[in-house]
């Protein structure tokens, strides 16, 4: 099977921070692909070098095949990378309604003259169905999105990004701030995204869930590839248990 | 039966603008003076105009000075290629276009700037256009103006007083209006509100930021155009001195007092602020230090305009009157 993200010898640098130090990488479709590492070691960073929110410094970055590395942000969304954030980023000041709709948008990808024709509220709520029961999701369309909680907020950034129908889909610390209800769904959530064949990328410090749910995980310190390969070879290493494990331990 | 009903529902702007429009049609030509006619007139190109600050920063979050340049674009284009002797239909749809694609190569040029630079970019136009509107005598009249304009006829049909270029701006308005109010719900207008809220997420959304601005410069000039060729028609009459910044920052302020989610609040916007210098006359020198407070206090205590107060107001008490049974969840609620 060919690898549906590829990242090769990928470099990125502020100044003299070296946040992304050759970094290869490999996720197939339907893999959940854990990236892992110290504050500050250039995960989100990663992330933003893949979406093309910054242009990489060298290497190159491949979605399905296609060299993707010089395309702006949004060609690389219409391709099928989706994406949440840390901190989640809606349209603050429109409806619940039109923040999933510009999800489906990404989907349809009509034209300006079509979308006066195009997708309507229906379709929304086609799609929305069998996502309502795992998410455990319970809003007004016409709400503002501000007045969701913070748990709900970072759900819906997920099946926004689900919506969109993309390929690959990086996911950026889903569980900081939630309950553990709300982690329990976001589990499940991130499975159902994979079994329908999209390949995850996603950031989390929790160990246990990125262990229990991760096919595969890449460990970066500084911006450096220090360990990749599965759950348990991860939690074996050397490199990545002085870097990461051991630390969280000295923590507790 | 029930989904007429929902649709009245989600379209209730749009049918009440409607209706005031045809109440309005109906009862204004024969009830009024010349001269409240050319104010009603004026009020609704105003509208007009103001509909493409909706679009732009209501919309889109992006501010544009120039609404000026381009309603002067239109009027001279059209009323110089008329006294050529070319037919109204032809004029008005070149004023048009060329109104688009100035915009639209400006566009380009402009938002390749970053974030207020772009803002000062269309100051700039509008400073600029006055100048050369003020100064290029063979197609603008200089200084004196361009005078003699001819009036608008489409075959037959010869627009003669205030009245008929009434129903010709009723006609503009519903049209423009019901454009506006459609494209609030397209996925352009989620793109623009992408870019106005969040342009790392619209990026990641796959909008095109870029055009997707460049698209609502295009738009708000054509409507600064069409408002703008219609009342240099109307007039017969087109001088520089109306072209001014001032006029800009008005359709800013109507934009903003109307309330950014809102078509009809914008024309609520439109009358008070073409009614308001007609009440405050006695203080008329002080007019632009009023709407230097209008612009503050609208952005720091009513973002979304008398529109946005309204719904406020109406959700509030609503909500009091009735008690929903289960909670925050209503009928329409994703988990019903
Ligand atoms: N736009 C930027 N300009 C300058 N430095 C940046 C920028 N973005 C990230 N950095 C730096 O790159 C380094 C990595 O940041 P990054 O956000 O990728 O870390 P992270 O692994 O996601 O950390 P965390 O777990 O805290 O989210 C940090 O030192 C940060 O200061
Ligand atoms: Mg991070």
């Amino acid at each position: 099977m060919e690898p549906i993200l590829k990242l090769a010898d990928v470099r990125k640098r502020f100044g003299g921070v070296v946040t992304a130090d050759h970094i290869n990488m490999r996720v197939f479709p339907g893999e959940i692909h854990g990236l892992i590492g110290p504050n500050g070691a250039g995960k989100t960073t990663a992330l933003n070098l893949i979406s093309g929110i910054y242009e990489v410094d060298g290497g190159t970055i491949c979605l399905g095949g296609k060299d993707v590395t010089r395309l702006p942000a949004h060609q690389r969304a219409r391709l099928g990378v989706g994406r949440t954030f840390q901190v989640p980023r809606f349209l603050r000041r429109a409806s619940i309604y039109d923040n999933l709709m510009i999800g489906l948008d990404l989907a349809n990808q009509f034209g300006f003259l079509r979308s006066f024709f195009g997708a309507r509220g229906d379709e929304l709520n086609a799609l929305l169905e069998p996502l309502k029961e795992i998410a455990g999701l319970s809003f007004n369309w016409e709400d503002d999105i501000a007045a969701m909680p913070f748990g709900q907020q970072k759900i819906l950034e997920i099946i926004r990004a689900l919506i969109a129908k993309p390929k690959v889909m990086l996911i950026d610390e889903p569980a900081a701030g939630l309950n553990s209800e709300e982690i329990l769904r976001t589990m499940n959530l991130i499975k159902l995204v994979s079994e329908r064949g999209i390949g995850v990328v996603v950031i989390e410090h929790k160990m246990d869930l990125i262990m229990n749910i991760c096919h595969n995980i890449t460990c970066i310190n500084f911006g450096k590839v220090i360990g990749q390969g599965a759950p348990k070879e991860i939690s074996a290493n050397p490199a990545v248990i002085e870097a990461y494990l051991g630390k969280e331990d000295d923590d507790a | 039966m029930r989904r007429i009903g929902d649709h009245l529902k989600k379209n209730t702007q749009i049918y009440v603008f409607l209706g005031i429009m045809a109440l309005f049609t109906l009862i204004t030509p024969n009830f009024t003076t010349m001269y409240t006619q050319s104010v009603v007139n004026t009020v609704l190109a105003y509208f007009i105009a103001a509909l493409g600050m909706n679009i732009m920063l209501g919309m889109g979050g992006q501010i544009s000075f120039a609404t000026c340049a381009f309603m002067g674009l239109g009027g001279y284009i059209s009323a110089d290629l008329m006294k050529m002797g070319l037919p109204s239909p032809l004029t008005i749809l070149c004023g048009l276009i060329v109104c688009g694609l100035f915009a639209f190569l400006f566009g380009l040029l402009m938002y390749r700037l970053a974030g207020y630079f772009a803002t000062f970019a269309t100051l700039a136009l509008a400073v600029t256009s006055y100048g050369i509107y003020n100064s290029f005598k063979p197609l603008t009249g200089g200084a004196d103006g361009l005078i003699n304009i001819p009036t608008l006829s489409f075959g037959p049909l010869t627009l003669t007083s205030m009245y008929s270029y009434f129903y010709l701006l009723a006609l503009a308005c519903v049209l423009a209006a019901v454009f506006v109010e459609r494209l609030r719900k397209t996925s352009y207008g989620r793109s623009l509100a992408a870019v106005r809220d969040n342009e790392i997420a619209a990026r990641t959304l796959g909008v095109n930021v870029y055009m997707t601005k460049i698209l609502s410069f295009v738009m708000a000039g054509v409507l600064a155009g069409l408002a703008g060729i219609i009342l240099a028609h109307q007039n017969r009459y087109l001088s520089a001195g109306t072209l001014t910044l001032d006029i800009s920052n008005m359709f800013i302020i109507i934009a903003m007092l109307g309330g950014i989610r809102s078509t009809f609040g914008t024309l609520i916007g439109a009358l008070i602020v073409v009614l308001l210098p007609e009440v405050l006359r006695p203080i008329k020198e002080y007019i632009r230090m009023v709407y230097g407070f209008v612009i503050i206090i609208l952005m720091v205590f009513m973002p979304m305009g008398l529109w946005g107060l309204l719904e406020m107001i109406g959700k509030s008490i609503r909500s009091r009157i009735w008690v929903r049974p289960e909670g925050r969840e209503s009928r329409r609620g994703a988990n019903s």
